[in-house]
């Protein structure tokens, strides 16, 4: 199996079998747009994902490199948070840091099912919780006027607050 | 086996923390969960007692499992109920907190930095997506860039999903059109489902406006809705030209019965009428002539609809491929003969717990139908003479229930013999099976996939016999004993 290097954004170089680093959108037109030969020796360089994230991912895809092809997306196909496998929850038990940094990783790299999955991790920290709940989850500020809070509450006021 | 088992428990007492931890998974019942304990990790090791390929804790309540909604949550009020319990049981039983100070599930709080923040929108939606209707509605009054991305590229834009209990889906509806009225966008166009279940509560009036403004609409789900009644559904038929699915199930008011502004529509595909407890033959009649084209029809739990009701199915819905009649319990061996005039369509069937059904309507179905699913769980007028008919007759089946039957080790080995496509196959608390019977299946269909066999009085050599022949096949059963034979072959 032909293998490449990856360089994360901090220098450090992973090398990966080409077929788990195709499971990455980017990667793989990156690597036909240049026209990159398979025998040479390249580095492809990923100046946006540091060397610990790039492990996890490589982790990831080296798991998951036997799934079958995610599906195409149907609209009216019901998304459900409640199918993350028991791997995956384990994988992603990381602190939020880390998280956001794989939703990043996973989405310049262009890898659905990373992003998926990390993306209803995130959701179902969210699920059933007052916007309170959610700021303190994810420590955000809550930047709105007090004229403007009160237009929130009252466009909003269909769904009260838990 | 014995050796390994002596191997953990000897682990298991080498510190009381191990010995505590091991009382407590007894309370449910789980002791699997613990055999692959080691002390230098312990909780990692406490997730391999779940079950590895159904992510379940083993033992543990259906009822805890499907409350607890990430495994952490699972694990953490599994150690916290039984702690509970053993607490009530005996107030003077010491609390040694060693227990929890080894797994504290992450605390919100104790986040110092925003990392959402950095998140660009288009991955925000991506997360939002997974959102139903509610919790939108909620994360708009977080901040402002949630506010905007909600009412700008979530709202109105994929579906309408309504799952809360007691949400006012009428006051919704109303206020977040409102909302749209000062833009020059007009949200109802693109919609193309509309959810409603899970407890929210919507009225016939919302249905009307929908029926009006919605002309991409192609599925409607409106469970469980004890206002909804014919005039809702009338309206939405009359006005979703594009319609494809509509679920009413469990609109209790809803009859079909004739009306002048009941109008046919061609293009309705899939029809579920589940728990409409007050639809009678009168109905379904209406119905079958209305939507000739439906593929799928699903009736299950109408309990007032007999065997004139599958005359009527079967006369004008010559393009069914879906039926369901599980728990109609009026329906006779007669509607299994009427059910035969579909037989260049009909692909799929269940009959579950129709108890009126002989093998003599079994046999029909055998005899003329080219089946590819087919459940007839709980059909117990049914003997196993009659199973052999249909696996005689049915080839093509490629999934079969046979849960709470007759079903005996003759009829077991026909299906061996005969059903080449079969691919799942459950056949829970069949009393009568023994290994033999099982053996000789499996030994002939080895391409399962899946095999249900909870509630079975199997051995577990048998067990080992069926994971040897059917390696890919995932085993669904109740045994603990079979739980670590799995877990030691993996």
């Amino acid at each position: 199996m032909s293998k490449i290097k990856l360089q994360s954004s901090d220098g450090e170089t992973f090398e990966v079998e080409i077929e788990i680093a195709k499971c990455s959108v980017t990667i793989k037109t990156m690597l036909e747009d240049l026209g990159m030969d398979e025998d040479e020796e390249e580095v492809v360089p990923l100046p946006n994902v540091n060397s610990a994230i790039l492990r996890k991912v490589i982790q990831w895809a080296t798991y998951h490199k036997d799934d079958p092809p995610p599906p195409e997306d149907d609209e009216n196909k019901e998304k459900r948070t409640d199918d993350i496998s028991s791997w995956d929850a384990d994988f992603l038990k990381v602190d939020q840091g880390t998280l956001f940094e794989l939703i990043l990783a996973a989405n310049y790299l262009d890898i659905k099912g990373l992003l998926d999955v990390t993306c209803k991790t995130v959701a179902n920290m969210i699920k059933g919780k007052a916007p309170e709940e959610i700021r303190k989850t994810f420590n955000i500020k809550n930047d709105f006027t007090a004229s403007e809070e009160e237009q929130v509450r009252k466009e909003n006021e269909w769904c009260e607050e838990k | 086996m014995k050796k390994f088992m002596q191997k953990s428990n000897t682990a298991l007492n080498a510190t009381p923390k191990f010995r505590k931890l091991r009382k407590q998974s007894y309370e449910f019942n789980s002791p699997t969960s613990l055999f692959l304990f080691s002390p230098e990790n312990k909780y990692k090791k406490f997730v391999c007692g779940l079950n590895k390929r159904s992510g379940r804790v083993q033992g543990v309540q259906k009822e805890q499992q499907r409350r607890c909604k990430s495994l952490e949550m699972m694990l953490y009020d599994v150690v916290l109920v039984g702690y509970k319990e053993e607490q009530e049981e005996n107030p003077r039983f010491e609390v040694n907190d060693d227990v929890f100070e080894e797994y504290t599930p992450p605390a919100p709080n104790s986040i110092t930095e925003c990392y959402i923040d950095k998140i660009p929108d288009e991955v925000i939606i991506n997360i939002f997506q997974n959102l139903t209707v509610a919790d939108l509605g909620r994360c708009a009054k977080v901040s402002k860039q949630f506010r905007r991305v909600v009412w700008t590229k979530i709202f109105f834009k994929y579906n309408l999903i309504f799952d809360e209990e007691n949400l006012d889906v009428d006051l919704a509806v109303k206020q977040i059109s409102e909302h749209f009225k000062c833009t020059h966008y007009n949200p109802w166009q693109e919609i193309t489902k509309f959810s409603v279940k899970d407890g929210a509560r919507v009225s016939n009036m919302t249905l009307e406006v929908l029926a009006g403004k919605c002309p991409s609409l192609n599925c409607l789900i409106i469970r469980d809705c004890p206002f909804i009644s014919n005039q809702g559904l009338f309206k939405i038929i009359a006005g979703s030209k594009n319609l494809v699915h509509l679920d009413v199930s469990g609109c209790k008011l809803i009859t079909a019965a004739w009306d002048k502004y009941f109008t046919r529509h061609p293009l309705l595909k899939v029809l579920d009428l589940n728990h409409c407890t007050d639809l009678e033959d009168s109905g379904v009649k209406c119905i079958a002539m209305r939507f000739k084209n439906l593929n799928r029809l699903s009736l299950r739990g109408c309990n007032k609809i007999t065997d004139a009701s599958v005359d009527y199915i079967s006369n004008f819905c010559r393009k069914l491929q879906q039926l369901s009649l599980s728990d109609c319990l009026k329906i006779t061996d007669e509607a299994m003969w009427t059910l035969t005039r579909l037989k260049s369509t009909l692909v799929y069937l269940s009959i579950e717990n129709l108890v009126q059904i002989t093998d003599y309507g079994i046999r029909c179905i055998g005899k003329d139908l080219k089946l590819l699913h087919f459940n007839m769980g709980g059909c117990v007028g049914v003997s196993d003479y009659g199973v052999i008919c249909l696996a005689n007759g049915c080839r093509t089946l490629k999934t079969l229930s046979l849960s709470n039957t007759n079903l005996d080790d003759p009829g077991l080995c026909i299906i061996g013999d005969s059903l080449v496509s079969l691919r799942c196959l459950s056949v829970d608390n069949c009393w009568k099976i023994t290994d033999k019977g099982v053996n000789y299946m499996v030994f002939h269909r080895r391409n399962l996939v899946k095999f249900s066999i909870k509630g079975c009085k199997l051995s577990a050599s048998c067990f080992k016999f069926i994971k040897k022949y059917c390696a890919n096949c995932y085993v669904e059963h109740n045994s603990v004993e079979f739980d670590i034979i799995s877990d030691l072959m993996f």
